[in-house]
């Protein structure tokens, strides 16, 4: 992990017709290109970015409908950069979901063992 | 400009975009009374005044993974409610958060108004809900 | 008797708490349960006392979250029915 970045989730959810297609992974995932590399943890309430889900449902303004964040789509194409992506196991369970929910690619860890692995990044950033 | 008659539901939204879901509830609930043929005042202040700025123009800045795609600006989509009903819809900037803020000016059919002017739309307002987090 | 339409859109508020004393004191209440506000509805939550809990369906949907995911006893609701009561006589709407 020498060089690379860390970026920590915790806080989802942020903004929709003002962000549409240009959410928190499609900005790591720009990071993830220029600093050469970048990993993501997501926890707390962010654990859900990677829980695996249909189509999600579009905004109706008046005549207009527009697309939403759709933050798996924009985690799998950051784990297709090579970016690790690892969620908070114990988060994930306080809101009574299991690791079989998230998107193939994600591994679930214990919160102690992702702190430890802090030491190893160039830096470790609170997105 | 003529008068705007009292609304049936005034919203004065004062959390800031881009930090929650607020803009999209607040979207989906002017959506479903403006196609009940109610009338919807928003009281836009804080943060919130920075969604309708013209120089926010009609797109958002270009997706560099889809660089053909175009999606519409915050600006816009007020705009087109302004423009779809013009006798039921109303969004309103507060002038001294606009001005605190930089924001401005904004697009056409968005009024701004002074900070005084938030007690006279209450009292004509039918139901007033305050969305906070300034 | 005044009702009361109480949103909840964040996490750790105390919203649940007033809706349970407002419901306790004979009030109509209803709890809308909207954006991250939608994980108090989730299994191993506190129930809202007397107050009705409705959870809002599109929040469940962009967070991956399901009906059986919920607890028993909440009602999964979209903007229609919120207008319904937000339109009603007599009834004031607390938003956090």
């Amino acid at each position: 992990m020498a060089g690379r970045y860390l970026a920590v989730v915790d806080h989802a959810y942020r903004g929709g017709p003002e962000v549409q297609f240009c959410d928190l992974f499609y900005l790591a995932r720009g990071l993830h290109r220029q600093l050469g590399g970048l990993d993501v943890v997501l926890r707390g309430p962010a654990v859900t970015y990677a829980v695996d889900t249909g189509p999600l449902p579009r905004l109706r303004v008046g005549a207009r409908h527009l697309d939403l964040p759709d933050p798996r789509r924009s985690l799998r194409a950051l784990l297709a950069a090579d970016s690790a992506v690892s969620v908070d196991e114990p988060a994930l369970r306080a809101l009574g979901l299991t690791p079989d929910r998230v998107l193939p690619g994600v591994v679930c860890r214990d919160s102690a063992s992702l702190t430890r692995d802090w030491p190893d990044y160039e830096g470790v950033w609170f997105l | 400009m003529a008068a705007r008659p009292p609304a049936d539901v005034l919203l004065v939204v004062t959390g800031a975009p881009f930090a929650s879901d607020m803009l999209t509830t607040v979207l989906r609930l002017v959506d479903e009374l403006l196609r009940r043929g109610r009338s919807v005042l928003v009281w836009a202040c804080g943060y919130t005044t920075m969604l309708t700025q013209a120089a926010l123009g009609a797109h958002k800045p270009r997706d560099v993974d889809d660089w053909a795609a175009r999606y519409p600006s915050t600006a816009a989509v007020v705009s087109g409610l302004l423009a779809e009903y013009p006798a039921l819809f109303g969004w309103e900037v507060c002038a001294y958060c606009a001005q605190d803020r930089g924001a401005g000016p904004h697009v056409p059919g968005v009024r701004t108004r002074a900070p005084s002017r938030i007690g006279t739309n209450v009292a004509a307002a039918r139901t007033t809900v305050y969305i906070g987090g300034a | 008797m005044t009702g009361f339409l109480l949103v909840d859109t964040g996490i750790d508020r105390q919203l649940a708490a007033d809706a349970a004393i407002l419901a306790g004191a004979g009030h109509r209440v209803v709890l809308y349960l909207v954006q991250d506000g939608v994980t108090r509805a989730l299994r191993g939550q506190e129930p809202a006392g007397d107050a009705t809990v409705w959870v809002d369906g599109p929040s469940l949907a962009h967070r991956a979250l399901r009906p059986g995911d919920l607890r028993p006893g909440v009602t999964v609701v979209d903007m229609p029915e919120v207008a319904d009561l937000l339109l009603a006589d007599g009834v004031r709407v607390v938003w956090h």
